[in-house]
């Protein structure tokens, strides 16, 4: 028997699930290859390995601690209730203030604003010193 | 106690019923989430989540599947969603030799410290196999090996085909196979 069949057949022959004949040739190849051997070792302690993973004691507080996550989730449920309250009360006084701040600081640029449109204006006026513009004085050349 | 006088006293929050339902529950629920966790301690923190989801969660029974398939099928995914959480934090303990939350598993051998931690470092590299595992297959994989449940269950678990089931389960075996050979060949088994 090829080591490759062993190989592929390992976890099947630790389960028991192959037929007579195939464990038996893997049986007697196992016996002559080391290698293989050495391999099948491997997979036996995986399985040790898994069994000692399910062997698993129960914990004689599980019903306990059970109930007391049940309650506290029951006071979470109380107690987040005022918070979100809180939360959303908070955000719209945010809100409401940075929209006043806003307003406030806007009214002062306001104010800067309409001098700037006086001074503005102020050059308007300045064009109206009969000086034409330059196309003009070119035209007129 | 019937699984129809379970959902029942569930229902009604029966404090009788729901620790019957925790006894008889409780040490598959804990190989199950310790089969995907590979940590008793955290499993028991897993355990007492799924059994407070199935507390609260009850009414969303609809009973039409059985009710051990219902509440196997939250510990899977409170186990998996827990895996995901600590991936990166698992992956950084992992690499770092000097601190690792995995637990040293010693089979048999007591009284040959050098032989334990080997064997520890073994269990590790096993495990780590496991929960390479892609998911679907994992699921297949600890389902059958870790709560010895036959194919049908599993599917019911699932929610998919026997022949799917049969399918993941061939592969995951012939993943770790191939793996466990690699590991061996490469001396690190």
């Amino acid at each position: 028997m090829k080591c490759k069949i062993v190989h592929k057949n390992m976890m099947d022959f630790l389960e028991g699930s192959l037929d007579d004949s195939l464990k038996y040739n893997i049986q007697t190849h196992l016996n002559e290859c080391a290698k293989c051997a050495g391999m099948m070792r491997d997979f036996q302690y995986m399985s040790e390995l898994i069994k000692k993973e399910k062997d698993i004691s129960p914990d004689p507080f599980m019903f306990t601690r059970i109930k007391s996550k049940i309650e506290a989730y029951g006071k979470e449920e109380i107690t987040i209730y005022p918070k979100l309250i809180f939360h959303r009360i908070a955000a719209i006084v945010v809100i409401a203030l940075g929209i006043s701040g806003g307003l406030a600081i806007g009214s002062k640029y306001l104010k800067k604003d309409k001098l700037i449109s006086d001074y503005q204006t102020e050059i308007y006026f300045l064009e109206d010193t009969h000086q034409g513009s330059i196309e003009s004085v070119l035209m007129a050349e | 106690m019937t699984e129809k006088d379970f959902v029942e006293g569930l229902k009604q929050k029966n404090e009788k019923v729901f620790n019957e339902l925790v006894n008889q529950y409780q040490i598959q629920l804990l190989r199950l989430v310790n089969g995907f966790l590979h940590n008793s301690e955290e499993a028991k923190e897993i355990v007492q989540d799924v059994f407070v989801e199935v507390y609260f969660s009850i009414e969303n029974f609809r009973e039409e599947s059985k009710l051990s398939t219902w509440i196997y099928r939250i510990a899977v995914n409170k186990s998996l969603n827990h895996v995901q959480k600590n991936k990166n934090k698992r992956f950084l303990t992992s690499i770092n030799p000097f601190k690792n939350n995995r637990e040293p598993l010693n089979i048999a051998d007591d009284d040959m410290p050098g032989l334990q931690l080997e064997n520890s470092q073994r269990a590790m590299i096993i495990k780590q196999a496991i929960g390479d595992l892609p998911e679907s297959q994992r699921i297949a994989f600890v389902l059958n090996k870790y709560q010895d449940l036959s194919y049908k269950d599993i599917a019911g678990v699932m929610d998919i085909s026997l022949s799917a089931v049969e399918s993941l389960i061939h592969r995951a075996k012939l993943s770790l196979q191939k793996k466990l050979i690699t590991l061996h060949k490469k001396n690190l088994l």
